[in-house]
């Protein structure tokens, strides 16, 4: 099966500390991949990396996405080459405002792609029909990026992100955190619809509840920086029934 | 700078100008509103004055001002060029009083009702010294919009101008003022008066921008209910100097004065805002609060904040103050740039961002966009 990305002997660091240790990790083009793991063990960082933070230094290791090693590249360039994050914790930008924000990326991304940039009213549209699908307010378009959102409307402002980008590579990091059961829906058949065979979605989470909404082809199990365990749903009972004890060393 | 020969005997009243400008001293750079300023050089350079003449006055829709003569002017509008007018006998600024010293006629405006004036100071000269000055008085219960633009031509010149402005009761003033120089050699003073009436409120919204050398020093007093609301947006970059200084002085009960300043350094460029704020006995209930705010886009810069407050009554209804200086958020510049927007681009975003609450007050659309352009050519 076709690899969207290959992650061969990740190491990185954050402030000199060594966090991933040897990550081994295959993202099957088209696939789900849940990730889990407990806290602290190393799932935001490891998307980290993968997204080029600054925080965030590998010392060892590749990423290979579309055939290419991308670890030297800018964020920017990443995110251009269809690899999105929804952030654990999306950041407020106040006095940005939101539907201008996602208009420049959207346009940075057409620029990228040598499509003609969209003008604001039939950026408005899309934009219009992705926020009642997602039962946003249609008003949060106009306020500031993430300014005064709640927890859950954050969460709900990257889904919304990435239905206007429409990325290849999908990384989504503790989305369910903080979703009302609707929302949690809403958002899991906005992640649905877009599995078209092609996209890659690797979503971090604690809780299974996710899960039985956006089936997983993969389950892989991250722990002291490492992929411990690769498998399917079935890892998540028995996860569920023993905690985390049973993958790999006590630490 | 060479002497200048000045025959008192014509103007008794400037004797007291002198009297006061002898007790001050000359400014110096140990002058504290000037510390950072880099005066020195400014002031050593060789300049042949150039007194302002009277000319004959094209109408126009604006105000043109070059090299301190007025060339242009809206028909109608009542000038008048005065050799004298009172001078505000308590400012800080040693150059306002060499200034009203050296200025042969103070050109005169009086805004008797409401409306909006466009001032264009052009500077053209090389090696001059050029000092003029304006008045304008706006008569009680008026809404007055004034807008100010500098364009720099001169390459190598120093001029002193100012305003000495009385708000009537219950008018309000806004005054919107964009300085924007290139050139390193040039150097402007603006040193102004403003006295606000009764209930009378004067809105500034300062615009800085360049590498060249520009400082404004603002005595303002407050009357009974009277407001000052000063926002100042400063982005100095090569080695740019370019800073506003005040002493706002409440005189009256339940005066209110705010400032919010926002600095954006690059470069080696100094940014100044040395703001003091002077509550006397009698303005009981006065309200005074100031923000500032910079970021330093590289390692060169300096900033220097000075919000400063001096209060001499125990009836004060709000004091704020404080200043912070930092570099752009890295967790939100990596937000943008993991949507595919470029550095550039992300940096420029939260730079507009955190000049936002300024342009959000002016609430004037097409003066943000075409500052936005003038940012992006400069940034
Ligand atoms: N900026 C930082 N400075 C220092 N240590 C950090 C930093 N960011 C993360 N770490 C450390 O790296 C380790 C892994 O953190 P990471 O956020 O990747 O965990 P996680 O698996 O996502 O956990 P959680 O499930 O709680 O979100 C933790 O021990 C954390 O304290
Ligand atoms: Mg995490």
């Amino acid at each position: 099966m076709k690899k969207s990305m290959e992650i061969r002997d990740l190491h990185g660091e954050i402030n000199g500390k060594e966090i991933l240790k040897g990550i081994d990790l295959d993202l099957l083009e088209g696939k789900v991949h849940a990730v889990m793991g407990p806290n602290g063990a190393g799932k935001s960082t490891l998307s980290k990396a993968i997204v080029g933070h600054p925080d965030v230094e590998v010392t060892k290791g590749e990423i290979i996405y579309k055939g290419e090693n991308i670890v030297g590249l800018e964020p920017e360039e990443r995110a251009l080459r269809g690899i999105f994050m929804a952030f654990q914790h999306p950041v407020e930008i106040p006095g940005v405002n939101n539907a201008y924000f996602l208009r420049t990326a959207l346009n940075a991304k057409r620029k990228f792609l040598g499509l003609p940039p969209l003008n604001a009213a039939e950026f408005l549209r899309l934009l219009r029909e992705k926020i009642r699908e997602l039962g946003m307010k249609e008003e949060m378009i106009q306020r500031s990026l993430n300014e005064g959102f709640s927890g859950g409307e954050k969460k709900l402002n990257e889904i919304l992100q990435m239905e206007i980008l429409q990325p290849d590579f999908v990384i989504l990091d503790e989305i369910d955190s903080g979703l009302d059961i609707d929302a949690l829906k809403r958002v899991s058949d906005a992640v649905n619809k877009m599995r078209d065979g092609k996209r890659t979605f690797m979503i971090i989470t604690h809780y299974r509840k996710i899960l039985d909404y956006i089936e997983p082809d993969y389950v892989h199990i991250l722990k002291g920086g490492q992929v411990l365990e690769t498998g399917g749903i079935e890892i998540v009972d028995a996860l569920e029934r023993e905690g985390y004890k049973i993958f790999g060393e006590e630490q | 700078m060479r002497p200048i020969d000045l025959d008192l005997n014509t103007f008794p009243e400037k004797k007291a100008i002198v009297q006061k400008l002898r007790s001050m001293g000359m400014p110096t750079p140990k002058t504290e509103h000037y510390r950072y300023f880099g005066i020195r050089p400014i002031l050593e350079r060789e300049y042949t004055l150039r007194l302002p003449e009277r000319v004959p006055v094209e109408a126009s829709d604006s105000i043109e001002i070059v090299d301190g003569v007025v060339t242009k002017a809206p028909e109608g509008l009542f000038i008048e060029y005065l050799p004298q007018v009172r001078v505000d006998d308590s400012h800080y600024d040693q150059v306002y009083y060499i200034n009203h010293l050296l200025t042969p006629m103070v050109v005169s405006i009086e805004l008797e009702e409401s409306g909006e004036l466009r001032i264009v100071h052009k500077f053209t000269q090389n090696n001059t010294f050029t000092p003029y000055r304006l008045k304008i008085s706006v008569s009680p219960k008026q809404k007055v919009k004034i807008l100010e633009e500098t364009v720099v031509v001169s390459e190598s010149s120093l001029y002193f101008y100012g305003y000495d402005m009385e708000i009537g009761e219950e008018s309000r003033v806004t005054f919107i003022s964009s300085r924007i120089t290139h050139i390193h050699q040039f150097a402007l003073f603006g040193s102004h008066s403003i006295s606000v009436g009764k209930g009378g409120e004067f809105h500034l919204y300062t615009f800085d921008l360049g590498s060249g050398r520009t400082i404004h020093n603002y005595h303002t007093i407050l009357h009974e209910k009277a407001l000052n609301d000063n926002n100042h947006i400063l982005f100095s970059k090569g080695e740019g100097r370019l800073g506003n200084t005040f002493h706002i002085e409440h005189r009256g009960k339940e005066s209110k004065s705010l400032q919010l300043s926002r600095n954006i350094l690059k470069d080696r460029g100094r940014g100044i805002f040395d703001g003091l704020l002077i509550v006397k006995n009698p303005a009981k209930y006065s309200s005074i609060f100031q923000d500032s705010r910079t970021i330093l886009l590289n390692s060169g810069p300096f900033m220097v904040s000075k919000p400063q407050m001096e209060i001499h009554t125990e009836f004060i209804t709000e004091a704020t103050h404080g200043s912070t200086t930092g570099h752009l958020d890295g967790e939100a510049l990596f937000y943008l740039r993991q949507r595919g927007i470029s550095l550039e681009e992300a940096k420029e975003m939260l730079v507009l961002s955190f000049l936002d609450e300024i342009f959000q007050k002016l609430g004037d659309e097409e003066f943000r966009r075409e500052f936005i352009t003038i940012y992006e050519e400069n940034r």
